[in-house]
């Protein structure tokens, strides 16, 4: 009857130890964390109206820079599915210019050469005599071949295209961030240089 | 590394374009069909002229085994196009009288071709080396 009654006290007291070292080894909860202000140097309450400013303006920052920033995977999309639009939409207009025109040229080549090939082509399936099958059909290789290859520059340049749209949308990104970050130190600096003048403001 | 990768890529894609090849698709084309045979060159070709009873010009060659009949064209020079004046249907027959004569003192150009009749259509085999000849 002892050794019974031992044995229910030790499993008893090994909880009551563990439970009491979990409720140690937590700390201070994030809502107790938050409460002390030394914690964040907000000694006084000038201090912690700042912080509060400073909260306000980094958030509109932040909203600014989300409404204006740009995907680079929807502008791979865009010049996926259209030479140079990924391009134009973040101001790149020359190079959007360079590959619309760039991608049309080597494409519409690689027709013309394809289209020169088919005629040959179109005469060798209809050939009965042994020379005129060999000529047109040998006649038809060539431009067939040609037509190919810059079908295949086309797919290079149409991959780059959308490589550079994409490093080049993260760079319109970042130039933005510091554009907006400029925008705000020059709005609250007491000397403003713009377009049109310099003021100074008291 | 990945500049690498993306060169191999490129080169890959550009290589396998280019060896792309169009398609022997002619049903008469031997390189597609190794079931179908050429005929041979039509060889010894030669001819005589008849004065009566009208202007004529007989062509002979040699016969060629494995054709089932000849095309025999005609010229008035190499540079202006071969018109095929007759097609004869037994490769047994290797002789022609041309009668439809224009003018005389002039000059006509004849080739004889073997061709073979497949069912898939009528291969005709290489020309025969021209001849002229002067009415």
């Amino acid at each position: 009857m002892r050794v019974s009654t031992k044995l229910r006290i030790i499993p008893s007291l090994f909880l009551l130890l563990l439970s009491c070292s979990l409720l140690y080894s937590q700390g201070p909860s994030p809502v107790q964390e938050l409460s002390n202000p030394y914690k964040y140097n907000w000694h006084e309450e000038s201090t912690r109206l700042d912080f509060r400013d400073s909260l306000t303006v980094s958030t509109s920052l932040l909203d600014d820079y989300d409404n204006l920033k740009q995907s680079s995977w929807t502008n791979a999309l865009k010049s996926a599915v259209a030479p140079g639009w990924g391009h134009f939409s973040i101001g790149r207009n020359t190079k959007g210019q360079v590959f619309l025109i760039s991608q049309i040229a080597i494409l519409g080549t690689s027709l013309y050469y394809y289209e020169r090939s088919m005629i040959h082509y179109r005469k060798y399936r209809n050939a009965t005599n042994i020379d005129d099958i060999n000529e047109h059909y040998d006649n038809a290789v060539e431009p067939y071949r040609r037509s190919n290859l810059f079908l295949g520059l086309f797919f290079v340049v149409w991959g780059y295209s959308i490589y550079d749209v994409m490093s080049e949308t993260n760079r319109y990104n970042g130039e933005l961030w510091n554009q907006i970050v400029e925008e705000e130190i020059s709005r609250h600096s007491s000397i403003q240089i713009t377009p049109t003048g310099i003021s100074w403001r008291f | 590394m990945r500049k690498i990768m993306l060169s191999m890529i490129i080169i890959l894609l550009i290589f396998s374009l280019t060896s792309c090849s169009l398609d022997r698709s002619n049903p008469l084309d031997p390189a597609g069909d190794a079931s179908i045979k050429i005929p041979g060159k039509v060889m010894g070709l030669s001819y005589f002229k008849e004065y009566s009873p009208q202007n004529s010009i007989i062509l002979r060659w040699s016969e060629l085994p494995d054709a089932d009949g000849y095309n025999i064209y005609r010229a008035y020079s190499l540079q202006t196009k071969k018109e095929l004046i007759h097609t004869l249907e037994f490769s047994e027959v290797t002789e022609y009288r041309d009668i439809d004569l224009i003018y005389s003192g002039r000059y006509y150009y004849y080739w004889v071709s073997g061709y073979v009749d497949y069912p898939q259509g009528r291969l005709e085999g290489k020309l025969s080396d021209y001849i002229i000849v002067v009415f």
